[in-house]
């Protein structure tokens, strides 16, 4: 149907040398509450716990808070000064006989160190554990795959004692399906993904599944985290590296990097120049910065410099009514009348267009003629609807009054 | 150091609409070659002249309505040319530059431009024509002072006054090889053909259309057919006559006069096929694909609200972080 292939050649994973510097982000800080935990010189411990939720990655001496920019919102950013010995925090332990231990207690020890298990694990059918890559340069998730065989078949058989679902897929990358054959040991079933974009988006690989197996309520883990899982819990490892890939200049590699590492550290070789465009995530639904200061989060899969020429301009010109967006869109929505709705504010046409399906994947903006901002004009009507429903829900509770 | 932000997709398939128009073109060159080698200069005449008039339409009514001028997107050249192919070569100048203008104004940019046509231009600019003057096209008269080595009568003329008797003449063959009288590009049938399947192979127009006209057409001339073979012709013949394959890969298919989903456009494509043969065989009109496509313009709309259903894709529990 399209021709955006996902990357399937191998590439090495590379070690970044450590960051002088790393920067985190803290999520919901209250300055009032936590002025005293987080004092200018004092140090902090690799896995320590900064405000509730949020776990050091490195450790090192705090230097100061700042905000940020980024899409749109302001981050308040943690500087940490890196130290040059690594200490762990005495709260994350290594056991070897982790899988005796009752689930419970091994959600809260994953999520003391830094990754963020959901509790509600506990009552899920399906896991759905993805080594396809979502962007179609990135590559960093079926390298993984390559590179850590024995972890990934430890790691689902911590998932089935974990979460006690009854079923387990490993989807990965169709040119991948004859190294991993004996990966799973029994313990999940294989989902073989054709390699273009956008089947490795976790709603796509959710609903490919389900259209083939009953599976109920799901959950979604990138295999990633899977092997971070299985390292805290056995060797005592926090969750302070991410893999990500980095395209750019020309070039494309995997880099191991420590999360917080601002990316300007990461673009040595890939320095943007003037008018040129750096984004965190991929080609298709990357973000773009207004700097290279910010850091690497968790949820960073991607960092890519498109260069000046490359960059896509829109016209935003009428719309032509071909039908290549409603061909391709994988939720089957009509794009081409929702982003007609949208631009005229007619946003309640787009809600009972199915609006609501949209995951942003850009296929409709890739492929439009007209270079039309579909997803923007689809954003922009999610929000107003948004916001209409907020309005909805007010005026009821008055009337009620 | 300034860094340019802008929303995803970052990336672009790269293919415009002044592209799609001149892909549309080029896939027209055989037919529009075809047309000079077998009529000469009148056939240069009247696409020059169709085109012209068509462009500089264009522009003046786009400057009139205060909008930007989009001439080079390719689309006035496309309508005018098209229009030119669907003609008989000998139609005088004033016919041809009304016709065009036509096409242009009331066909396209009254109703707000490019994409928002709820008929195709090309064929209000015809059908108005042939409402008002019908005689100029006629094509048996067209060809009166020519030489050339087919016979020349129009065979749905003769199909429509002798029933399938007169026609046993045609030979299915030289019907493809554009040997027969017609519109001065329409009749080069395989020309036609090849050009629509370059514009398939380039996925700019989708395949339901034409397929199901196709289907359309044999099977409700089939049915004319087996119930008496001795009034109506065969549905090869139907096939490979007057404006059908031109219809079928370049009339039909017009962006915004097309429904935009796929059972819709099946529907479409049967019913401008079923009703081309009705048409050519009840009607008074020898050729009905004109107005078979015209009518079933008028019910896009209703065949857009054919359910697309969405998908659902949102999902009951997805970890993101």
């Amino acid at each position: 149907m399209n021709s955006l292939l996902l990357k399937s050649k191998e590439m090495k994973i590379t070690e970044v040398p450590e960051p002088k510097e790393v920067l985190l982000p803290l999520k919901g800080f209250d300055e009032e509450k936590e002025k005293l935990k987080i004092k200018e010189g004092s140090r902090v411990k690799t896995g320590e716990e900064l405000i509730p939720g949020v776990y050091s990655t490195v450790t090192g001496t705090i230097t100061g808070i700042d905000i940020m920019s980024f899409a749109g919102t302001d981050l308040t950013i943690l500087r940490i000064a890196v130290s040059e010995t690594d200490e762990i925090a005495p709260e994350i332990t290594a056991a070897a006989d982790y899988l005796e231990k009752d689930a419970a207690e091994l959600l809260k020890k994953l999520n003391r160190a830094n990754l963020g298990f959901d509790e509600e694990l506990k009552d899920i059918k399906t896991v759905i554990i993805s080594a396809v890559d979502t962007e179609p340069l990135a590559a960093s998730y079926q390298q993984f795959l390559i590179e850590n065989p024995d972890t990934v078949t430890e790691g689902l058989k911590l998932i089935k004692h974990l979460t006690a679902a009854g079923k387990v897929f490993l989807a990965l990358p169709e040119p991948l399906l004859s190294s991993a054959a004996n990966l799973t040991a029994g313990a999940a079933d294989i989902f073989p993904v054709k390699p273009v974009y956008p089947n490795g988006l976790p709603e796509i690989l959710t609903r490919d599944i389900s259209r083939k197996y009953d599976t109920g309520k799901t959950a979604f883990l990138k295999i990633e985290k899977l092997v971070a899982a299985v390292l805290a819990l056995r060797d005592g490892k926090p969750f302070s590296h991410k893999v990500i890939t980095a395209a750019g200049k020309g070039k494309i590699k995997n880099l191991k990097v420590r999360i917080g590492t601002p990316l300007k550290d990461l673009l040595q070789d890939m320095q943007p120049g003037e008018n040129e465009k750096v984004m965190i995530g991929g080609p298709m639904m990357g973000t773009a910065c207004y700097n290279t200061d910010l850091p690497v989060t968790a949820d960073v899969d991607m960092i890519y410099v498109q260069d000046a020429a490359e960059i896509v301009k829109n016209e935003n010109n009428q719309c032509m009514n071909c039908g290549k967006c409603v061909e391709v869109c994988p939720a089957h929505l009509s794009v081409n009348l929702i982003g007609r709705y949208a631009e005229f504010s007619i946003f309640e046409q787009c809600r009972d267009l199915g609006i609501q399906h949209c995951i942003e994947c850009g296929l409709c903006a890739y492929y439009c003629p007209s270079g039309r901002s579909l997803v923007q004009f689809i954003q922009l009507a999610k929000s107003e609807l948004e916001k209409i429903e907020a309005e909805k829900i007010e005026t009821e509770g008055e009337d009620v009054e | 150091m300034k860094l340019v932000v802008s929303s995803p997709p970052h990336w672009h398939e790269k293919l415009t609409v002044s592209k799609i128009h001149y892909n549309f073109i080029l896939a027209l060159l055989p037919a529009v070659i075809y047309a000079i080698f077998t009529y000469g200069m009148p056939a240069v005449r009247v696409m020059t002249l169709a085109v012209a008039t068509a462009v500089i339409a264009d522009i003046l009514i786009r400057l009139a309505f205060r909008k930007p001028v989009t001439a080079t997107d390719g689309s006035a050249f496309l309508i005018g040319l098209l229009f030119a192919l669907i003609l008989p070569p000998s139609v005088p100048y004033w016919f041809v530059i009304i016709g065009s203008f036509l096409c242009i104004t009331i066909g396209k940019e009254i109703f707000g431009g490019l994409g928002s046509n709820p008929l195709n231009p090309v064929l209000v600019g015809w059908a108005i024509l042939h409402i008002s003057w019908p005689g100029y096209l006629n094509f048996n008269l067209a060809v009166a002072n020519y030489n050339l080595d087919f016979p020349l009568h129009y065979p749905l003329t003769m199909l429509k006054n002798g029933g399938s008797e007169l026609i046993s003449g045609f030979n299915f063959l030289d019907l493809l090889l554009g040997k027969q009288v017609g519109g001065m590009g329409a009749a080069a049938v395989l020309l036609i053909l090849i050009g629509g399947i370059y514009l398939l192979l380039r996925k700019i127009i989708s395949w339901e259309i034409p397929f199901f006209f196709a289907v359309g057409v044999v099977v409700m001339s089939a049915v004319f057919w087996l119930s008496n073979s001795a009034v109506y012709a065969n549905p090869l013949f139907h096939l490979l006559t007057g404006n059908v394959m031109i219809g079928m890969f370049f009339l039909a298919t017009d962006y915004a006069s097309s429904p935009f989903n796929k059972w819709g456009m099946i529907v479409f494509g049967l019913g401008i096929g079923v009703l081309t043969v009705i048409l050519r065989t009840l009607s008074v009109y020898p050729d009905g694909v004109i107005f078979a496509i015209l009518i079933m313009n008028l019910f896009t709309p209703l065949l857009d609200r054919i359910k697309n259903n969405p998908k659902p894709l949102a999902i009951n529990h997805i970890e993101r972080r």
